[in-house]
């Protein structure tokens, strides 16, 4: 049943509460007609920084082809990135805020249907954290995740300091000097015209060894896009080899394909697309009438 | 200017399902509508958030604002290939009609940046307003050769660069320990792929994604800037130091306001880039657009 797609969906959005008041841009794609949905809500984090621009157009159209399958799904934008309110935080709050989210999409949806979270890179890591001992959750979904925050944030400033030296001479604050500090003593910086606090650079730091200790039906799917780096290749055997010990059921799977979070004006990442369709459409079928 | 006031922010839907945020002060002090035009790329939060906290900044001193995403781009439905210039027009005339709507008067100020500067341009004769601020605008839609040789201009200085580099250490022994990015030098910062569509080399990768969009009609710089013929408002164009295309906008500008006689001011921050990204940047170039209001208005 249901074999053709859905033609029309129905895009919303809307500001939900955070964890501290601020209010949370967040935007629900769902298949127009009611009757043709399936029993899952799809949540989707998004990465932070620039790589949340860069990458916006891809999950926009990632959450409408999930929602042409029948999937309602919501996409949001954690506080101190995109259209939220507030500022960056530590990633803890993040992740609260995530919990928090889903706390209040819940009594929007159908009653019974299940969740299934995507991440992609940073918002991969904090979303996982988020949703792993949540029950609710049957799947999780990350996208070329980042593993290790504290060398994500260090390979950033590092890039940004490399770019000032190059094409200009910003003042703002990118240089070898505030990143050594900023290293060793956990001094606020910025990057990308965003401001780090002390606070926001510490929460890195400490979670840069988090092993999360998920329950056991949830599925998860590590989806990277093309070959990582060596480095980034060794974190994640690691990573992996960590959760399979504690029994976590984890799939990976890597397509070709260009990073379309590290520049600007990609609009769609089709092998991603269909890949995590796949996986989506596969655990959730259409239930029969 | 009072400070202080409430600033609450909702989301509208207006035109063909074109998504906006609308930021309406507690309490309307000062009634001077703004309308944001993003650019070619990205939502309506703009580079680094700065439309959004310039929208809330307006806000918080009295001023409501939309801002939204043109077709195709952020949450708004549409191909994002069939946007161009005069399809963001239509978006953002009927965006102006909307904020119309909400509080009960066009736009007086118009707030764009990068090549929503070129609609602004455009539509300066319909949306008639006071006010214009122009941020690091285009300073025209260049012919495809153009783009060629500016793209050529930077890859040699690149190019250059990387040469200096490969007589430092530190080079060598990243690219022993395999650390080098080689697939960003080549592709991200020395655009092959982009150069090598222009001549059909081999270079170019298999996209996996559409192409990077690029606005597809090319007008000399006076096509868009003859628009301000006859206009009465005033205009602030600011310009980042560091954004190797200053001198040509100062230059285009600086010769429209002569030909046309119109109201141009040029600040440029030597210390800025082309997109004002620092948080120090991106508080100067809105301290010297607010003092510019005030004094105007």
């Amino acid at each position: 049943m249901h074999d053709e797609p859905v033609t029309e969906i129905d895009v919303e959005a809307r500001f939900l509460g955070g964890v501290c008041g601020e209010q949370i841009y967040a935007v629900r794609s769902a298949p127009g007609d009611c009757s043709r949905r399936r029993d899952c809500v799809a949540v989707v984090c998004p990465p932070l920084l620039e790589e949340h621009r860069w990458s916006y157009r891809v999950l926009y159209r990632l959450a409408a082809s999930l929602a042409e399958a029948g999937f309602v799904t919501w996409r949001f934008d954690f506080s101190g990135t995109g259209n939220s309110g507030g500022a960056l935080c530590e990633l803890d709050r993040w992740r609260a805020e995530a919990q928090e989210i889903v706390a209040q999409i819940v009594p929007l949806e159908k009653e019974s249907a299940r969740l299934g979270m995507i991440g992609l890179r940073l918002g991969a890591f904090i979303g996982f954290h988020a949703c792993a001992a949540d029950r609710r959750f049957a799947t999780a979904v990350l996208l070329s995740p980042i593993l290790d925050p504290w060398r994500h944030i260090r390979q950033l400033l590092h890039s940004r300091v490399l770019t000032n030296r190059v094409v200009q001479a910003a003042d703002d604050e990118s240089t070898p000097d505030r990143q050594a500090a900023v290293e060793k003593r956990s001094e606020s910086t910025e990057l990308f015209g965003y401001r780090l606090d002390k606070e926001f650079v510490d929460s890195f730091r400490k979670a840069r060894s988090a092993v999360v200790a998920p329950h056991n039906d949830l599925k998860t799917l590590v989806f990277d896009l093309e070959r990582p780096a060596r480095a980034t290749k060794a974190a994640q055997d690691h990573w992996i080899r960590e959760h399979s010990t504690r029994g976590l059921c984890m799939e990976h799977k890597a397509v070709e394909g260009a990073p379309f979070w590290g520049r600007i004006g990609m609009f769609d990442a089709p092998e991603l697309r269909e890949g995590v369709l796949e996986w989506f459409s596969e655990l959730f079928p259409w239930r029969k009438p | 200017m009072v400070l202080g006031a409430v600033s609450l922010e909702k989301t509208l839907e207006f035109a063909d399902r074109l998504i906006g945020i609308l930021n309406i002060p507690d309490d309307r002090i000062e009634d001077c509508p703004v309308l944001f035009i993003n650019g070619w790329t990205g939502n309506c939060a703009g580079p680094h958030r700065m439309l959004k906290l310039w929208a809330k900044n307006f806000s918080l001193r009295g001023n409501p604002s939309l801002r939204f995403d043109f077709r195709g781009r952020g949450d708004s439905p549409g191909e994002e290939l069939d946007k161009n210039i005069y399809s963001m027009a239509e978006d953002t005339l009927a965006a102006a009609e909307c904020l119309r709507k909400q509080v009960g008067r066009m736009p007086a100020v118009l707030i764009s940046i990068c090549s929503g500067s070129l609609v602004a341009l455009h539509l300066v004769k319909r949306l008639r307003p006071e006010r214009m601020i122009l941020l690091s605008p285009e300073a025209e839609l260049r012919p495809e050769r153009e783009q060629v040789a500016r793209e050529l201009r930077r890859t040699t200085a690149y190019v250059k660069q990387y040469i200096r580099k490969l007589f430092c250490v530190a080079t060598w022994r990243k690219i022993l320990r395999g650390e080098v990015h080689w697939r960003i030098i080549f592709f991200g910062v020395l655009r092959l792929d982009a150069l090598g569509r222009y001549f059909k080399w081999g270079v170019a990768r298999k996209q996996n994604a559409a192409p990077v969009g690029l606005p597809v009609h090319s007008r000399s710089s006076a096509f868009w800037l003859d628009e301000l013929e006859g206009f009465e408002g005033r205009v602030l164009v600011t310009l980042g130091g560091q954004d190797p295309g200053r001198d040509e906008v100062r230059m285009e500008f600086g010769e429209a306001t002569k030909r046309m006689g119109a109201d141009v001011e040029i600040w440029i921050d030597p210390l800025s880039d082309r997109l004002f990204t620092s948080t120090r940047g991106m508080q100067r170039v809105f301290d010297v657009a607010q003092q510019w209001l005030q004094r105007e208005m």
